[in-house]
């Protein structure tokens, strides 16, 4: 069976894969390109993912959890030091975990709850059980989330070929596609991360130069800086509001925000829970002031990246975007003052990383479709993003690896004992680019033991750094003298282990899984309870504006739909859910227009609907 | 060399087993420039360097044997990691000048090897320390140029005779060693000074 490539983003993953020498995306929850990362664990036991989970109603939002992804190889304590406060985040032990009630899975089960859908869909898709695939990360996530990764991967039953890094997989599938020789830089701003990479394509091979980024900035915190002025303006302390309030002015705030790469103004509206109805007009131009700062933290990650590569901006060959966040007109024009010169954007943004990522798991492939084709056959060369070393007397870090070395990389480093008769030596390996121990991530301590004892600075210690090509590190140590020999794969210090994830993934094999069907049928049922609730409730409202005739077929749509609901064709129900849209066109559209003559007064029905429809248009 | 799986005979050069096709472990006896297929010298072309890096990992790298057998996947993996390493080295002037001090059989870092300087050069050394200590604080950016196109055309300059000792008959190992162990002096001035204009 065919390998696939899967983006596992902050807010929306994609899977896709290499068909006839062409990357493709395979379609999603219900027809789309993109399947929301939203998880909700049902009271009745079963989990829903996507569209079905993000839209959950107001009393399911304490089930469902988004942007797992920022979770992922994160402790309780990081997450909170970081702002995604969730008063559901418990540490237990070494594992972070989402306290939900029944449940209180961690990020890697959640991750791996979102590619076991991706993965549902693509074996249906192609007709057979897919088993491997290549994931993407940020090109920044540090070996903790890049091993979180690798083991959501593992839990949802896949090997994974390899994780490559979001900003490289973009350039393979620009590169691909465009034949392109040169230096280029891959500016990649998603829904939770940012990274930027500088790469050299030639020969068709793709070197990257430099990598850099942030890990915590993504367009999520353009809605983040957005609401709180909202709350301001509003005269809400953000104190009183509660989570699923701010939730729901969270969504408000990214309705604004795509609104406003079409439009020059747009209309904010929320009811706050003491019923108050509170409602803002704001321009482009405002609402560019309002990120600007928050934006402007790409700087110091770009300049390095530069620095790092040996190059100035002047010396590149093109911009690329990659990443939802970067449709903004604002951010476009952003980019093009930083890098001097119109950015490229033709691939389109939110899919350019899973194609780019089926490339490689082609090119992967015994059967590789790509490496027959002229100028198809390719080769990644990427770098560390972080530097790793150990922790030296006095809380200092001494670098081994410095960041952006081509891997896979090895380098040793040799130590002595600084006591007389020691027989053991502490090893604590560190990732970071901080001179004390204490900015830096700890990956790992372990001890060498059965140093033969000698006068202090007589032993021989040596300790060697191998990261591969997934950027995962192993680090071994020796005594030069006697051979005594450890080799630790840097486990996580806060993380499951590899026999956890074994474990769990034979406790899920034992509970032999739900029919793909079933669970197809299950999403599809939840979106047409969906559709069913805002119809009927505008019908109530605004009978008189419809037409005899569409009343006629939108009765028989709902009448079919819920029959459907009851039966066990999912593809039944998803077609009668996209009718019902179909035939009420006209009525939805008299009913805006109705809205908008009204004022902005009316019921709160309403602006559910209209919440909804800047939504629906923003996925377009 | 014999191939480890079939132990048949096999040509120094290959690297893919004539007789069973298996992937062949990196030799760890080749120096970084053997293992680029270059001569040695301090006076290389760095495009040629860079293009027979790319062309080795073409053949090397862990991507393009992903579907071999464990043992062999480590393998590529092991010459992919020696690549990487030999094309690090001889890619920068000065890390390339040490190693082939090395290959002349004196470690540059071993500390044992204690390389004695010209007390003049230590001398100029502290001055220069001294007058950067000044530098900092008020506006000077005028006095730190200065300073800095000293230090970087001394630097040239060292390591313009470190590489025409390297490459020439003449000069004894510990003049190169001392050339070396000067340029390091020079470039931790250097990276004072570009920290002081941060």
């Amino acid at each position: 069976m065919k390998a696939v490539g899967i983006d596992l983003g902050t807010t929306n993953s994609l899977v896709a894969f290499v068909q006839n020498g062409h990357a493709q995306i395979i379609d999603v929850d219900g027809g789309k390109s993109t399947l929301p990362s939203a998880v909700q664990y049902r009271e009745e036991g079963d989990i829903l993912v996507g569209r079905a989970a993000r839209d959950a109603a107001a009393d399911a939002v304490s089930r469902t959890i988004l942007s797992v992804k920022r979770l992922l190889g994160r402790t309780a304590e990081e997450t909170q030091k970081l702002g995604f406060g969730d008063a559901r985040i418990k540490q237990d032990g070494a594992l972070l975990r989402i306290d939900l009630g029944q449940q209180q899975p961690t990020p890697v089960e959640v991750s791996a709850e979102i590619l076991k859908e991706l993965k549902r869909y693509a074996s249906d898709a192609l007709g057979g059980e897919i088993s491997k695939a290549v994931i993407t990360v940020p090109a920044y996530f540090d070996d903790t989330q890049r091993q979180a990764t690798r083991q959501a991967g593992r839990l949802a039953g896949l090997e994974v070929l390899r994780l490559v890094n979001e900003p490289t997989a973009a350039a393979l599938a620009y590169g691909l596609d465009k034949r392109t020789e040169g230096r280029f830089a891959i500016f990649d701003l998603g829904g939770g991360t940012f990274d930027i990479s500088i790469l050299h394509l030639v020969d068709g091979v793709f070197e990257v130069l430099s990598t850099g980024g942030d890990s915590q900035l993504g367009g999520d915190d353009f809605d983040s800086s957005f609401a709180k002025v909202l709350l301001d303006r509003f005269s809400l302390a953000e104190t009183a509001v509660s989570q699923a309030f701010k939730q729901r002015l969270l969504m408000v705030a990214e309705a604004a925000k795509i609104e406003l790469t079409t439009h020059f103004e747009a209309q904010v509206e929320i009811e706050d829970e003491t019923g108050t109805e509170h409602c803002l007009t704001i321009s482009r131009a405002q609402y560019e002031a309002i990120v600007e700062p928050t934006l402007r933290r790409v700087i110091p990650p770009c300049q390095r990246a530069f620095r790092d590569a040996g190059i100035r901006p002047e010396q590149l060959d093109g911009v690329v975007l990659v990443g939802g966040s970067t449709r903004s007109p604002f951010v476009h024009r952003f980019v093009a003052d930083l890098f001097e010169r119109q950015p490229l954007s033709d691939i389109d943004p939110d899919e350019v990383v899973a194609l780019g990522a089926a490339s490689q798991a082609d090119l992967l492939s015994a059967e590789s479709e790509l490496r027959l084709i002229d100028g198809g056959d390719v080769l990644l060369l990427d770098v560390t993003p972080l530097s790793v070393g150990l922790e030296m007397m006095g809380g200092l870090v001494e670098k081994v690896i410095p960041r952006c070395s081509q891997i896979p990389a090895s380098r040793s480093q040799e130590f002595t004992t600084y006591q007389d008769g020691q027989t053991a030596m502490d090893i604590h390996v560190l990732q970071g680019e901080r001179e004390l121990v204490a900015d830096c991530r700890s990956l790992a301590r372990f001890q060498l033991r059965g140093i033969p004892p000698k006068p202090a600075g007589v032993a021989r210690i040596r300790v060697n750094f191998q990261i591969d090509a997934d950027s995962i590190l192993t680090v071994s140590a020796e005594e030069l003298s006697t051979g005594i020999q450890q080799q630790v794969i840097v486990q996580p210090s806060h993380g499951l282990t590899d026999e956890q994830i074994e474990d769990m993934l034979q406790a899920s094999l034992d509970h032999a899984e739900a029919d793909v069907n079933a669970r197809f049928l299950r999403t599809a049922v939840v979106e047409a309870e969906r559709a069913l609730l805002a119809m009927k409730a505008a019908i109530r409202a605004d009978k008189d504006l419809l037409t005899e005739d569409e009343a006629d077929v939108i009765a028989g749509v709902i009448s079919d739909l819920e029959q459907a609901m009851h039966g066990t064709d999912h593809r039944l129900v998803q077609d009668l859910t996209d009718m019902l849209d179909k035939v009420s066109s006209g009525f939805a559209h008299r009913r805006m227009e109705r809205a908008l003559q009204v004022g902005l007064k009316d019921v709160s029905i309403d602006h559910l609907e209209q919440e909804l429809e800047t939504e629906e248009q923003g996925e377009e | 060399m014999k191939c480890w799986r079939c132990q048949r005979e096999y040509g120094d050069r290959d690297f893919i087993c004539p007789e069973c096709g298996a992937l062949q472990g990196p030799r760890p006896d080749l120096s970084h420039f053997d293992r680029l297929e270059m001569s040695p010298s301090y006076h290389i072309d760095t495009a040629d360097l860079a293009d027979r890096h790319r062309r080795l990992q073409r053949q090397f790298h862990p991507d393009r044997h992903a579907s071999r057998s464990a043992v062999e996947r480590r393998f590529s993996l092991e010459h992919a990691t020696a690549l990487n390493d030999a094309f690090r080295v001889l890619k920068d002037p000065v890390k390339r000048a040490e190693y082939m001090i090395g290959l002349r059989g004196l470690d540059m870092r071993d500390e044992s090897n204690q390389i004695k300087l010209p007390p003049m050069f230590l001398m100029e050394m502290l001055e220069l320390r001294e007058a950067l200590d000044e530098l900092s604080g008020s506006d000077t950016h005028v006095e730190r140029g200065r300073i800095e196109h000293d230090v970087a055309s001394r630097y040239e300059r060292t390591l313009d005779a470190l590489g025409a000792g390297l490459d020439g008959t003449d000069a004894s190992i510990v003049v190169l060693a001392q050339y070396a162990a000067q340029l390091k002096y020079l470039k931790r001035i250097l990276e004072d000074l570009h920290a002081l204009a941060d």
